[in-house]
């Protein structure tokens, strides 16, 4: 293939080309329905650690694949040697009718008129551009910032970035190019004494500017000094609390609590968890708004398409804190006879798109954060989401840093703490929702399955959660 | 290979190739059902090279782009890690076994089969379970040759079976998942479904518990996600920033006298072992931790110059990897612990244990699935909690057993932990 040799400059000729040999092997397809993917990447990715440089590396992952469906059963074949797509058409197709011919399944996906559209990439600064050594530059720098900080012994910084060239044709006619650009990393102050290691870490993230990555001293002086601090910090004193969110632990929570919840893949033939998830259901007070979207704005994992070629939307799950919609692929969609709404998403060409998030919202209200914490008289405030996970029905989320609430304010620092609670009980628990929505991206990513990290952002105001455990000693 | 390695050398550069090449092929049940097929062929090329002592890594999946593979690998070694090693020179390496025709040639119908007896085991127990499993093998080939005259190649083959089952009651959701995985086409059916089914006949009874210390029997599946800051402490880089509270103490008894834990990549049979590490140093067996001591550090060539130690053998350009590690067995079988057990809990699966600080070795999380027994007998599934312990801590003093029963995890084999005083916070 010609890009094989022209690396960063796609030609519509190129384009031209690909989508004409992925159209024909796509006339071999003895499936009721057949795909390809085609995916060209390039990634740098940086590492330091104390006061030195623990890698660079620059990667090429070039590969594709191809999907078929069958009477119910779904051929797949990944591949790196792109010389003869007809034979992997072939394979998928083969695979797909040995379990179709067992199944015997009418498995409809939704309908999509066919979409024939060229996306390049708009992106405000291309993080793939910028030279190497600039990058190191800023990031030495920001290494520096740490390490000159008080009481900090050690620093680790990461940095990725990927600009990727995406074809995908269908059986239908459809054929999508999109370029993407992903940038994300974090810049961690380590500081030790008499053996105990705390952390705090600052943390960027856009598919489309690279100056997200700019102008983070002051974020960084202040993890430097909130790592510094837990140093002194008590362990939190497990048990139940009133916890005040701020919005990058709030979208954590709504993104392990309900987003992964309303994935429709997991509720489809699932007619007790259907239930569950019933339009109309209540799990929240009337204030509750809670979406996932691809068109909100320079966030990790939005996109004009998901990876089955449907245009990204905006999709409420509740509204009024009542359950309004669902998260959707083709096949979830005409199964579950609601309409599609762009989440089948892959992490690369190695895996089929399966139904994930984009960013998942919490939408804002009326409260200030003055009003939330004025009437606890011992509540947590937890900032900064460092990880989550969920089961369906609970969930667990760890913040990086959090603070007792004492008497109407913000008291001592604590450390140590994860928390967890039901789902369904939790979001009922949601007493206030803020004024001052925020947008999160950072450098991690979700996980379903074995696919791991995929880009996705959260949103929300600070929020506040009556009846939330704590883990921790009981004293 | 050769070639690229050559040219290297004229360019000025040391430098160690690795090409592997693997086929995987899965196949999924979801909702009660065969669902789909999955092949994937990967064929991966990464080089690491050395240039005015920096290193430089870049990896390709394109196929016939080794021109551009060394330009990569040497231009960003200019921005790369000073390092104070070289490539080593061959040395005769372990050749574990790891490869077993009958998993090559195993067929998709023979896979289906695996897969559906497991399914239709779940599916009796009630009709509105959802089961789902998966039955996957890859073969893998690797060759890997460095400027010293290296040359490496060998074959692998693993062979994973993973079963579960979620079952939904109004709000209530029960959820477990056992897997097998070895090199070769051993497997036990019979115990995966009668884990399974047991989760699911016991699991459906929720009892409550107070808030308090437990003792508390950890399944080798939860060892392992409590296990981490072990091996976070353990890594040789983190012992060289001195950011490890292990820097500094070999030799020092850190653990019961009844724990210990192996290094070791030479393990026939084994999903981690090889004849080497991604730098070249031959593989071997090297204990970690004997009977509580403090012996040695996870190392890559880097940090082993550094803490003047020898390379054991699990090193990669960015640090030290474990290829299996292994916790040896106690003598007290699961069923005698169990039987003493007056009034404790077991934790088999967790949720967020790993959303911590590693090197604090407090570990807390959510117990996804655990059990309160009381009088020797599992009463019922406790849920909505938190467990929270510091492995450090209570692994010197508040371990009370290790089973005799240990399970292969895939990189890990692991007995059951029994530990005593850990907190658990509930509602209320």
């Amino acid at each position: 293939m010609s890009f094989d040799t022209e690396k960063t400059v796609m030609t519509m000729r190129d384009m031209l080309m690909t989508s004409t040999r992925m159209l024909k092997a796509l006339q071999r397809s003895t499936a009721e329905y057949c795909e390809i993917r085609i995916e060209e990447t390039e990634e740098t990715i940086v590492r330091l650690r104390g006061n030195e440089t623990e890698l660079v590396t620059q990667n090429v992952s070039v590969g594709g694949n191809v999907r078929a469906l069958y009477q119910g059963g779904w051929g797949f074949a990944s591949f790196n040697r792109l010389d003869d797509l007809e034979k992997k058409v072939d394979e998928a197709c083969a695979q797909a009718k040995i379990l179709g011919e067992r199944l015997k399944k009418d498995i409809r996906l939704y309908p999509i008129d066919p979409i024939v559209d060229y996306v390049f990439g708009q992106f405000k600064k291309e993080a793939f551009a910028v030279p190497l050594s600039q990058k190191m530059e800023l990031l030495q720098e920001y290494n520096r910032i740490v390490l000159d900080s008080p009481e900090i012994t050690s620093s680790s910084v990461y940095y990725l970035d990927r600009h990727t060239h995406l074809h995908f044709a269908n059986s239908e006619g459809t054929y999508i190019y999109q370029e993407k650009m992903d940038v994300a990393g974090s810049i961690t102050a380590v500081a030790t004494k008499d053996r105990l290691t705390t952390q705090e870490s600052a943390s960027f993230g856009s598919n489309q500017d690279y100056n997200v990555v700019l102008g983070l001293e002051e974020e960084i002086k202040e993890a430097a000094d909130a790592a510094r601090q837990m140093l002194y910090a008590p362990v939190v004193e497990g048990g139940q609390y009133t916890v005040i969110l701020d919005p990058d632990m709030a979208g954590l929570f709504i993104h392990e609590a309900f987003g992964h919840l309303s994935e429709a893949d997991d509720l489809d033939e699932d007619e007790r968890m259907k239930e569950l998830l019933k339009i109309g259901t209540r799990y929240g007070s009337d204030d509750l708004d809670i979406y996932d979207s691809g068109v909100e704005g320079p966030n990790r994992g939005e996109c004009k398409y998901d990876d089955e070629g449907v245009p990204m939307q905006k999709t409420y799950l509740i509204k009024g804190g009542v359950v309004v919609g669902h998260l959707h692929s083709r096949e979830s969609a005409a199964k579950m006879g609601e309409s599609v709404t762009g989440n089948a998403r892959a992490i690369n060409y190695r895996f089929p798109p399966i139904v994930r998030m984009r960013t998942t919202c919490i939408a804002p209200r009326e409260h200030t954060f003055e009003e939330m914490i004025e009437s606890i008289s011992l509540g947590v405030y937890v900032k900064g989401g460092y990880g989550g996970e969920t089961n369906g029905e609970m969930f667990t989320f760890a913040p990086s840093r959090a603070y007792m609430i004492r008497n109407g304010a913000i008291a001592e620092m604590v450390r140590d703490v994860n928390l967890t609670g039901n789902v369904f009980d939790t979001l009922r628990n949601i007493d206030m929702i803020g004024n001052d929505f925020e947008y999160k991206n950072s450098a991690g990513g979700c996980g379903k399955g074995s696919q791991s990290p995929l880009p996705v952002a959260q949103g929300s105001p600070h929020i506040r959660i009556k009846n939330v455990i704590i883990g921790g000693e009981k004293k | 290979m050769r070639k690229m390695l050559d040219e290297a050398v004229a360019k000025g550069a040391e430098a160690i190739l690795t090409i592997t090449d693997s086929k995987n092929t899965a196949v999924s049940f979801d909702s009660n059902r065969l669902k789909k097929i999955e092949n994937t062929e990967s064929y991966t090329q990464g080089l690491q090279v050395i240039k005015d002592e920096k290193l430089g890594v870049a990896a390709s999946t394109r196929v016939g782009g080794e021109g551009e593979l060394l330009e990569k690998a040497i231009s960003v070694a200019e921005f790369g890690p000073t390092v104070s090693y070289t490539f080593p020179a061959p040395e005769p390496c372990p050749n574990p076994k790891m490869f077993d025709q009958r998993v090559a040639d195993i067929s998709i119908d023979e896979m289906i089969a695996i897969g559906e007896e497991l399914v239709d085991a779940m599916r009796t127990l009630d009709s509105s379970i959802n089961a789902g499993a998966q039955i996957q093998k890859s073969v893998l080939t690797a060759k890997m040759a460095n400027t010293k005259g290296l040359g490496v190649d060998f074959a692998k083959t693993v062979f994973v079976i993973t079963g579960g089952f979620q079952f939904v009651e109004g709000q209530n959701l029960l959820g477990s998942w056992d897997w097998q995985i070895t090199t070769s086409l051993e497997y036990d059916l019979e115990a995966l479904k009668d884990k399974l089914i047991e989760d699911f006949e016991i699991g459906r009874k929720n009892v409550s518990i107070e808030t308090g210390q437990y003792d508390v029997l950890f399944t080798p599946s939860a060892v392992s996600a409590i296990a981490m800051p072990i091996i976070a402490c353990l890594d040789g880089r983190a012992v060289m920033r001195g950011i490890s509270p292990f820097a500094g103490r070999i030799g020092e008894e850190i653990f019961a006298p009844s724990f210990s834990l192996i290094e070791d990549g030479t393990l026939d049979g084994a999903v981690g072992s090889r004849p080497c590490d991604d730098q070249g140093v031959p593989c071997r067996r090297t204990p970690l931790i004997e009977q509580g001591v403090l012996k040695e550090y996870l190392l890559d060539l880097e940090s082993a110059q550094r803490l003047g130690r020898k390379p054991i053998g699990t090193g990669n350009p960015g640090g030290a990897r474990p290829n299996n590690l292994i916790v040896p067995a106690g003598d007290i079988s699961v069923n005698d612990l169990l039987a003493d057990m007056k009034r404790g809990i077991i934790i088999d699966q967790t949720m967020g244990a790993w959303a911590g600080n590693p090197y604090t070795g407090t570990v807390t999380g959510n117990v996804a699935l655990g059990y309160l027994v009381e009088d020797g007998k599992k009463v019922g599934r406790v849920k909505d909690c938190m467990f929270s312990l510091n492995v450090f801590t209570h692994l010197k003093s508040n371990l009370l057993a290790l089973s005799k029963e240990t399970k292969n995890m895939g990189t890990s084999i692991l007995p059951y932990f029994l530990i005593g005083g850990v907190s658990v916070s509930t509602r209320g």
